[in-house]
């Protein structure tokens, strides 16, 4: 078995104010992130990631369950996971602080810094350094972050909806700098977002959280040679069974995702009487669709 | 790099009250020329100085406490209002390593400027004292006394008393901001240090058997409008001494919430 990275225990956060009902965050998160992977953390807003994310970094300690990152514990071993794990998690820095300024003021914090990474990174993601963090544009403030996250040198890098609300073009670099340059150096990433096209393009796994529940974890590659969709018309047809991720029944339209073995599963659907109407492959954006959007409707940003 | 930080955000303050130690220092200087001046009407007695004293003891409380409010709105707490926290606590060091650095670069700006003020005070009663030697000596009969005090030592004295208030209304106002999470805690700050004051004076109305105690130390026993011979109050060792314990209790207590707080 590979090594784990990171690794949850059902891990849980609720909010409560004074007086009021406690908000669910993150209910019972297990969580497996392999060494070396670029890990989709998708979901829709609210659904808990950037409060696992921020577990995660020790930022916020967890109501219940445990978790691991590189081995150590984010509540009691924080130190030592900072130092060797970039985040990218709120893009708002000391305001009145140039690229440069910013650049000077973490290179004390991290023994692996490069100053050759970052003025790398400054020029390849063309950003003007010498302009306070204030007057940046959007986009220039999530290279910044970046690349302040990248020079630190990290094992592990997570980034919390990276790409939110970038152009295309920023978008694009910044995937190129994250698959090209880091990753491909046997580095890990875990990367949340809610755009399913882009998870699709740079991770090797992914994992669907929604109301704090992770619904699904698994790697793309599985997702695309095995994940199908089955819809049937029977009576009495199965809902439990070990391939069956979700189903549900509409006028006697048995719709079925499986994770595996789908011709199997219709042959003994057929078996029992069953029409078979279609086995189709399933995208992580359907996926994500029919785990997630059943019960409510799905913005369309979800789908960009 | 990080005291650069706190340097960055607080310079203005501290440049601002490095002008009026000059200013200050401008009036000293330009006074004490003309005191050997034939034409002067001649020195002070010793009882006037020592008002003097007493009376510039006062005069830096208020002068002192803006300051260290000020001063204690640039802490970590105000990074977690602006929404830098979660960047600045995912730098590999502890809450409180954060928290320490800024109290104790803040606390070392407000000791300079307080340093500063009385040397130049103390400059100035050495001169009206006409007194030879370093520019602290000199000594002034206080009441109760077998000898007469070193200006040195009440320089001293007066100098740790406004350094133990202005780090307590630093501490508060630091803490204040953490509690808050926000640089909006300097007006929590000013609410808890106002509403103590009030406390005192309803307890003093209602109660008057029962007194808080005073925010800035009593050094001298006798008030400067008085007519009585300024004297020192007792116990000013052991006042010291619970004073700088009340002080240092509020980083420790925004210590305990920083550390115990989701970011």
């Amino acid at each position: 078995m590979s090594e784990l990275v990171v690794e949850t225990r059902s891990l849980a956060k609720y909010f409560a104010g004074l007086g009021q009902k406690p908000v669910t965050a993150v209910d019972g998160l297990n969580m497996h992130i392999e060494r070396g992977s670029i890990y989709g953390f998708v979901g829709r807003n609210g659904a808990g990631k950037t409060t696992t994310i921020r577990m995660l970094a020790g930022l916020n300690a967890p109501t219940r369950g445990s978790a691991r990152v590189l081995g150590l514990d984010p509540q009691h071993e924080r130190i030592g996971i900072l130092e060797r794990t970039g985040f990218v998690i709120d893009r708002t820095m000391m305001p009145y602080m140039t690229g440069n300024d910013l650049v000077r003021f973490n290179r004390g914090f991290f023994a692996r810094w490069s100053n050759e990474m970052a003025k790398r990174y400054a020029d390849a993601l063309e950003i003007p350094m010498d302009r306070k963090f204030k007057k940046l544009s959007h986009g220039n403030k999530t290279k910044l972050s970046l690349l302040l996250a990248l020079a630190q040198n990290p094992e592990l890098l997570v980034l919390d909806e990276p790409t939110a609300g970038l152009d295309p073009v920023v978008t694009d670099q910044l995937v190129r700098v994250l698959v090209e340059d880091f990753a491909n150096d046997g580095r890990t990433i875990l990367m949340s977002s809610h755009h399913l096209s882009e998870v699709e393009r740079v991770a090797d796994w992914v994992g669907i959280i929604d109301r704090g529940k992770l619904l699904l974890e698994a790697r793309l590659d599985d997702i695309r040679a095995n994940y199908r969709r089955v819809r049937a018309v029977g009576e009495r047809l199965p809902e439990r069974a070990a391939e069956i991720v979700t189903v549900s029944a509409t006028e006697g339209v048995f719709d079925y995702v499986l994770s595996a073995g789908a011709e199997g599963f219709a042959a003994s659907l057929r078996g029992q009487g069953a029409t078979i109407l279609d086995v189709t492959p399933m995208n992580l954006s359907e996926i994500f669709l029919q785990l997630v959007g059943k019960e409510s409707h799905v913005p369309v940003e979800v789908l960009a | 790099m990080y005291l650069w930080k706190y340097w960055r955000e607080s310079r203005i303050a501290f440049g601002v009250s490095m002008l009026c130690v000059v200013l200050l220092a401008w009036l000293v200087f330009k006074g004490v020329w003309h005191i050997d001046d034939p034409g002067h009407s001649g020195r002070p007695d010793q009882t006037t100085i020592a008002k003097m004293l007493m009376v510039s003891l006062y005069l830096q409380v208020p002068v002192s406490a803006f300051l260290a409010w000020v001063m204690g709105s640039f802490g970590v707490g105000r990074d977690l209002g602006e929404g830098s926290g979660s960047y600045l606590l995912t730098r590999p060091r502890r809450r409180r390593w954060f928290l320490w650095h800024d109290w104790g670069f803040g606390f070392l700006q407000l000791v300079w400027t307080i340093v500063l003020v009385n040397l130049l005070i103390g400059y100035l009663v050495h001169r009206l004292l006409g007194a030879g030697g370093n520019p602290l000596s000199g000594s002034i009969m206080l009441r109760d006394m077998a000898s007469p005090v070193p200006v040195a030592e009440i320089i001293g004295l007066n100098c740790l008393i406004i350094v133990l208030f202005a780090g307590l209304i630093f501490g508060v106002t630091d803490f204040s901001t953490i509690a808050v999470k926000h640089a909006r805690g300097v007006m929590l700050g000013a609410g808890i240090i106002l509403g103590y004051l009030v406390l005192g004076a309803l307890m003093h109305h209602y109660w008057p058997a029962i007194e808080l105690p005073k925010l800035v130390m009593r050094a001298f026993q006798t008030s400067p409008v008085s007519n009585e011979p300024v004297s020192l109050a007792g116990q000013l060792g052991m006042s010291l001494a619970v004073r700088a314990a009340v002080m240092l209790l509020f980083p420790f207590a925004a210590q305990v919430i920083l550390e115990r707080s989701d970011i």
